[in-house]
């Protein structure tokens, strides 16, 4: 509206309609009483069944707070200890980007979405069949996700399959994600030097020795445990190197009900703190300023078969039982997956499993949410349309997690009473209008809304032909350059990296 | 075969299928006191029974804990008849030797212990190597225990390239035509199977039965 057309300029918010870090918490799937109770059945888990086959490290750090070595030979950890911890650990953070733009403030119910790993195959963009994914292929998608606005932080989601040792396969992940994007990265390490080296070529990308640990963008994926109550030896090592160079860690419990947990829902969620409070007590030994958190992943078994299904309406309740805990219960910054599909491809069926899960997590307040966008097949496969799909319904239930804003403002009764009092019939025009309809409604970017006609008219296309689209645009012109070529040379000079150059360029003939 | 006594194999067979260990062992005594031969016990009590299981687990009417019971109740059935077949001198027909082992780093072994019993149901002789096995563990073992067939477990895409160590490492040796090798774990697929030149995969460990069978038929 201009002054010339004898309309008065209208107020119009142009704050994003969402963003990250809205504060979720108003569904509750546990009353408190009912978590006290699986706090006390996570605390008589540790103390009375303890854990199998920790490393000398682990043994120490815990014995000497406290703990002991049981008849079986499990590391039981006491219940005072845990409390304590509990009381001392850090209850919220920053985990950074490379841009400080991304840097996410964890903890207290604030959602963030991102993705998480990691997936073997994809379905091959040109010629729609599975195939293995490679390092090439995880440096697409993290510059893919970098474009997506409600995708906050970028856990690799594929393996780069084409790595020769393991050495290579954690180095080179970390560089194909660090190149790809600004956002925080995560990223497993099979072993301490692994983590070592990793560290020192961050260091190298931020200016020099120690920089990384003043922006630990990237986290350590650490599972930590072998469901049920079984320590995983080498990712303890890996988790004790993150801890003492700085590096976040999350703390992965991925049980199956059923299978590797109780076929209970409490039960399940039980065992899953269990195994993520033995891993952050130990990380907050080492470092009680660490910045490790929970990520409970209990997941489900489809028990017909054994397959694992990440869609299912349990693994939603679940998960959000689980960030309940976290945010009213514990306090704690913890991570919690959602949002992934049995389906193969971004179907009707990915859609609303995909949106059942991730609803029921954000609203429950789970403050980091991995697993939000790409993934399909159970985690065995991603498609890159998916992340496109992902981003808009992610979006929208952010603005579900936003709610409704009542204010004498928003309660509108001086704009029911203007218009139903004047000629015009209809709020279109009316001032609250021009002022909330960009801050208020939150619109897809790949989602169709217009008449049957028209979309027959366009050529009749679904969403993963729009979203195909999208990508490509993308794909084509989307290549981050915050690490400058001199640094490049450095890093490459220094490491065994194995991504081509010139394959991270544009004119690649890719896309 | 006397109305008895099918009925008896019968009510073993039913107690196979319903996962019901003390039924199963009770009937397989009923069996063993009525003279029926302990070999045809197991073919027509037994395996019928557990061949049924597979069948309406393949059409998802029984689940996966339905039939890790028949495999336990099965189980139960042989400690009762195993003594009578080795006293009797009498050979239970064996498909074969199988080894059994997670890889090299891998040390999730449920997918791998649930594939050993069904083998070792299906007659096969199975010797479970545990977890985190090495190439050179997997090459000795399969020579001293003169195994028909290597089949190597791997959940993780980590440590997946232990399979292809272990078939190298029978090519380096010579030995490759020696024994099959197969391979499974969530995320193997038949491609990475045909890539690293392995004899057999199997997406479920009922599949892998299958499959091995049909190695040991064409060795």
């Amino acid at each position: 509206m201009s002054e010339a057309t004898g309309f008065k300029k209208r107020e119009r918010r142009r704050q994003p309609v969402v963003a990250p870090g809205l504060v979720g918490g108003s569904y509750k799937p546990l009353t408190p009483a009912e978590m006290e109770r699986i706090h006390h059945t996570v605390l008589d888990v540790m103390e009375k069944i303890g854990f199998a086959t920790p490393t000398p490290s682990l043994i120490e750090y815990i014995t000497k707070a406290g703990g002991w070595m049981n008849d079986e030979g499990r590391l039981c950890y006491p219940r005072a200890l845990v409390e304590d911890v509990l009381a001392k650990a850090l209850r919220s953070y920053v985990l950074p980007g490379q841009d400080s733009k991304h840097n996410m403030e964890v903890g207290g119910g604030r959602v963030h979405f991102g993705t998480g790993g990691a997936a073997p195959f994809m379905m091959d963009f040109h010629s729609g069949k599975h195939r293995p994914t490679t390092a090439l292929d995880l440096f697409d998608i993290a510059r893919l996700v970098d474009t997506l606005d409600n995708v906050h932080f970028f856990w690799r989601t594929v393996v780069a399959g084409d790595m020769p040792t393991p050495l290579d396969l954690d180095l080179n992940t970390t560089y194909a994600c660090m190149q790809g994007t600004t956002k925080h990265i995560g990223v497993s390490y099979v072993d301490a030097k692994s983590v070592q080296t990793a560290v020192a070529m961050m260091d190298m990308s931020l200016g020099g020795e120690g920089e990384f640990r003043k922006r630990p963008f990237c986290s350590i994926s650490c599972c930590h445990v072998v469901s049920p109550m079984r320590f995983a030896q080498d990712s303890c090592n890996a988790l004790e190197a993150a801890i003492r160079n700085g590096m976040p860690a999350s703390l992965c419990s991925a049980a199956q009900s059923g299978a590797t947990s109780p076929v209970t829902l409490a039960g399940s969620i039980v065992q899953s703190f269990a195994e993520c409070l033995a891993g952050l007590i130990y990380a907050f030994l080492i470092d009680p300023n660490c910045r490790a958190y929970l990520a409970t992943w209990p997941f489900v078994s489809d028990l017909r078969t054994g397959a694992m299904s990440s869609g299912s309406a349990e693994l939603g309740l679940m998960m959000a039982g689980c960030g309940q805990m976290a945010k009213d219960f514990y306090d704690l910054p913890g991570s919690v997956a959602a949002g992934m599909s049995d389906s193969k491809i971004p179907d009707a069926q990915s859609g609303s499993e995909k949106a059942y899960t991730l609803t029921l997590a954000a609203h429950a307040g789970s403050t980091l949410i991995l697993e939000s966008a790409g993934m399909q097949s159970s985690l065995m496969s991603t498609t890159l349309e998916s992340y496109v799909i992902d981003n808009d319904m992610l979006g929208a239930v952010l603005r579900t997690v936003r709610g409704i804003e009542v204010s004498d403002e928003t309660l509108a009764y001086d704009a029911i009473r203007d218009v139903v009092q004047g000629k015009k019939g209809h709020f279109l025009g009316n001032p609250q209008t021009i002022k909330h309809m960009e801050s208020d409604y939150y619109y897809p970017a790949m989602g169709d809304r217009t008449s049957p006609e028209t979309w027959e008219k366009n050529g009749a296309k679904d969403i993963r032909e729009r979203a195909r689209e999208r990508v490509r645009e993308i794909l084509r012109e989307h290549y981050p350059s915050h690490i400058s070529a001199d640094v490049d040379d450095k890093i490459r000079r220094a490491f065994n990296i194995l991504l081509p150059r010139e394959a991270m360029q544009p004119d690649n003939g890719r896309w | 075969m006397s109305t008895d006594k099918k009925a008896l194999l019968d009510e073993l067979q039913q107690a196979v299928i319903e996962g019901d260990g003390e039924g199963a062992k009770a009937a397989a005594q009923k069996c063993m006191e009525a003279g029926i031969p302990p070999l045809e016990t197991v073919e027509f009590g037994l395996r019928d029974g557990l061949k049924i299981v597979g069948e309406r687990f393949e059409k998802l009417e029984l689940f996966l804990p339905d039939m890790i019971l028949a495999a336990e109740a099965g189980n139960e059935v042989m400690k009762v008849l195993e003594p009578a077949i080795g006293a009797s001198n009498m050979q239970a027909s064996s498909p074969g030797t199988v080894i059994v082992g997670a890889g090299k780093g891998d040390i999730h072994t449920i997918g791998k212990n649930i594939l050993g019993m069904l083998f070792k149901l299906a007659g096969f002789k199975v010797h479970d190597l545990g977890e985190d096995v090495s190439a050179t563990t997997f090459l000795e073992e399969a020579r001293r225990l003169n195994a028909d067939i290597i089949a190597i477990s791997c959940l993780m895409t980590s440590t997946m390239p232990c399979q292809r160590e272990v078939i190298k490492l029978l090519n380096d040796v010579h030995e490759r035509d020696k024994f099959k090798v197969m391979v499974g774990g969530a995320p193997v697929t038949q491609q990475w199977a045909d890539d690293i030149g392995a004899d057999g995969y199997a997406e479920t460990a009922g599949g892998g039965v299958t499959v091995a069978l049909k190695l040991v038929a064409n060795k």
